[in-house]
């Protein structure tokens, strides 16, 4: 097979050079799949349509409706309830503040699904909290960021959306049928996993405050613990339409999510009475913000990753891959170091877009890693990459939220840091962790 | 100061129109699913016209509202104190490319359109270019805000995402 080195050339080199010059990755994205376009003579309207088609997909559509979800929540004053229900539970213990924050974030992340979203929403919560109890300003904002994290694992996420999607794609950029993940399958694999990291955070965060003495939490009567735990159920609720909904088979997940978001109109709007109705309006446009991105994204993806599969880049990349190693073990430590790298320097749902075709065929297609275990261990990977320096979002909305510096907040990070490769290690070596709840909940689907 | 109150409607317009689509969307997925637990039966255009026009609509017109606002992400790891020429040309070629793409996006789009222009759509039955009209108006504003950028020149309609996250907020 003839291989185009000039079309690759200039398809990576363009993409490459434009990132580091700042140019948003949508358009370093279109324009290197347009220059190679040209080079390729192909109807400049062939990749404006390849661009459109990518997002003419049903199953997308569950993006825009978790997005949405989210925003209701987070303007109907969710996250408040959420912290309470966390109180109720662990509040009591040493250093009740931190586990409460870490307890949080795991519902919250159940609900909304983002990091980004937990940490401005919690944080803005829990922070001031903390650093009035006597915790750290280090400590709390590096919990807040880290613990965040567990939102992309913990479903229903809308990054689990566009890895199914991002699958769909490679397989038939490498050349084979299409192959369709199960969402609910990949909702299901996210549960042990974003458990486990929060489970050791709240190891880590009890040592810690054991050592630093931090205080313990205020009890609550019966009344009010039942109150607080009724409030804070409603919220969860959401959660548990979208994950139970798509497991049992009555929503597709792109109908689960509008299902939900209608809940969540309904319990904020008429239920919690939190914010006026006219805040919709603000709601949808603040969702249109978070979309730019997002969708703009996957449809410049569609169109470079069509070029990329024009050019056999895939198959080139798996034949790379393989020549270093063929060694399964040793294939999945440098991917998986390759992936924090990248993580560390280019946000979560670009990298989703444009690992998957690339690694996909290699690890799932070649050396027959279940695809499910492949698109968790990517996830939280790319997870680890919003908390760390230079362009992790969630470290810098912490940082702000908790207004110290980007370099203390890192600094606060760091324990986290050690739970969070330790899980990674743990998810991308047993794969029992991440395939159990699937194959047990969702066997043969 | 006409065409600057022009371009603020557009904007405006298309910002609304978007979250129009994003409404109805909602609401014939969730009436689907209703309906189809309820009284085992279903609206037969709602996945072709919730993917395929409503989705690119939103897709396209959400892109030009992130140019607008500086939103897609970057990655920045130049260093901070970078001297002010080296931002300023960074800033400037971001613009450039921007305004390439909304030209592409513009003009290709319009022959896209041109080029199906009598086909129809299967279900239900409408013209085909339907899915692909939100394109040119999107690339024509991503055009005329990074060509601005381009030349320095103030728009005036920075207030637009102020007026819309404050609508319904408690005085």
């Amino acid at each position: 097979m003839i291989v185009d080195s000039l079309g690759i050339t200039l398809l990576l080199s363009i993409f490459a050079v434009l990132v580091l010059l700042r140019v948003p990755i949508t358009f370093c994205l279109a324009t290197s799949a347009i220059v190679t376009g040209i080079y390729l003579n192909l109807p400049l309207e062939a990749i404006v349509k390849v661009m459109a088609d990518g997002v003419m997909n049903f199953s997308l559509l569950a993006i825009p409706f978790f997005i949405i979800m989210g925003e209701i929540m987070n303007e109907g004053g969710i996250a408040q309830k959420i912290v309470n229900l966390a109180n109720l539970f662990v509040g009591r213990l040493p250093g009740g503040l931190a586990l409460v924050n870490v307890l949080d974030s795991m519902f919250f992340g159940g609900i909304s699904g983002s990091a980004v979203a937990d940490v401005s929403s919690l944080g803005s919560i829990v922070i001031p909290m903390m650093k009035k109890q006597g915790y750290d300003p280090e400590f709390s904002v590096g919990l807040t960021i880290c613990s965040a994290c567990q939102g992309i694992i913990i479903p229903p996420s809308h990054n689990m959306i566009i890895y199914a999607f991002a699958v769909g794609t490679a397989s038939q950029l490498a050349g084979g049928q299409l192959l369709v993940v199960s969402v609910g399958k990949l909702f299901l694999g996210g549960y042990i996993p974003g458990i486990l990291m929060g489970v050791m955070m709240l190891i880590i965060s009890l040592v810690i405050a054991i050592r630093k003495k931090y205080p313990r939490g205020k009890g609550y009567s019966f009344r009010e613990g039942l109150f607080i735990f009724l409030d804070g159920l409603l919220a969860l609720c959401t959660a548990l339409i979208v994950v139970g909904g798509v497991i049992i088979g009555i929503f597709t997940a792109t109908e689960a999510a509008a299902f939900a978001v209608l809940y969540a109109f309904i319990i904020t709007f008429f239920v919690y009475r939190e914010a006026p109705l006219a805040r919709f309006v603000k709601i949808l446009y603040a969702s249109l913000k978070t979309l730019a991105i997002v969708m703009s994204l996957i449809a410049a993806a569609s169109a470079y990753g069509y070029l990329l599969s024009r050019l056999q880049v895939p198959r080139l990349a798996t034949e790379w891959l393989l020549s270093i190693t063929n060694n399964y073990y040793l294939l999945l430590l440098l991917v998986n170091f390759m992936l924090l790298g990248l993580g560390c320097i280019m946000d979560m749902a670009p990298l989703i877009l444009i690992c998957t075709p690339i690694l996909f065929p290699v690890l799932v297609l070649k050396m027959g890693m279940d695809p499910i275990h492949f698109g968790i261990m990517l996830l939280l990977n790319l997870s680890i990459g919003l908390c760390t320096p230079p362009v992790g979002s969630a470290l810098f909305v912490g940082s702000a939220v908790g207004k110290i510096p980007i370099e203390r907040a890192a600094k606060g990070c760091l324990p986290f840091y050690i739970s969070m490769f330790l899980t990674l290690m743990l998810v991308t070596y047993i794969p029992a962790i991440t395939l159990t709840l699937p194959n047990l909940l969702m066997p043969g689907r | 100061m006409k065409i600057r109150s022009f371009f603020y409607i557009l904007h405006l317009a298309s910002a609304l129109f978007a979250c129009v689509c994003l409404a109805f969307q909602l609401v014939i997925i969730s009436t689907n699913v209703i309906m189809r637990y309820f009284f085992a039966s279903g609206i037969s255009w709602m996945e072709e016209i919730s993917s395929n026009v409503l989705m690119t609509a939103f897709t396209f017109l959400s892109m030009a509202i992130g140019v607008k606002l500086d939103l897609h992400i970057h990655v920045d790891i130049l260093p901070k104190r970078s001297p002010p020429w080296i931002t300023t040309s960074l800033r400037k070629l971001k613009y450039l490319i921007l305004t390439v793409i909304g030209f592409v996006l513009c003009y290709y789009g319009i022959l896209l359109i041109l080029g199906i222009k009598g086909s129809i759509a299967s279900i239900p039955k409408l013209p085909a270019f339907l899915q692909f009209i939100m394109i040119p108006l999107a690339g024509f504003l991503i055009f005329f805000d990074s060509l601005m950028g381009l030349l320095g020149i103030e728009k005036g309609d920075e207030d637009l995402d102020r007026v819309l996250m404050a609508v319904g907020e408690k005085k």
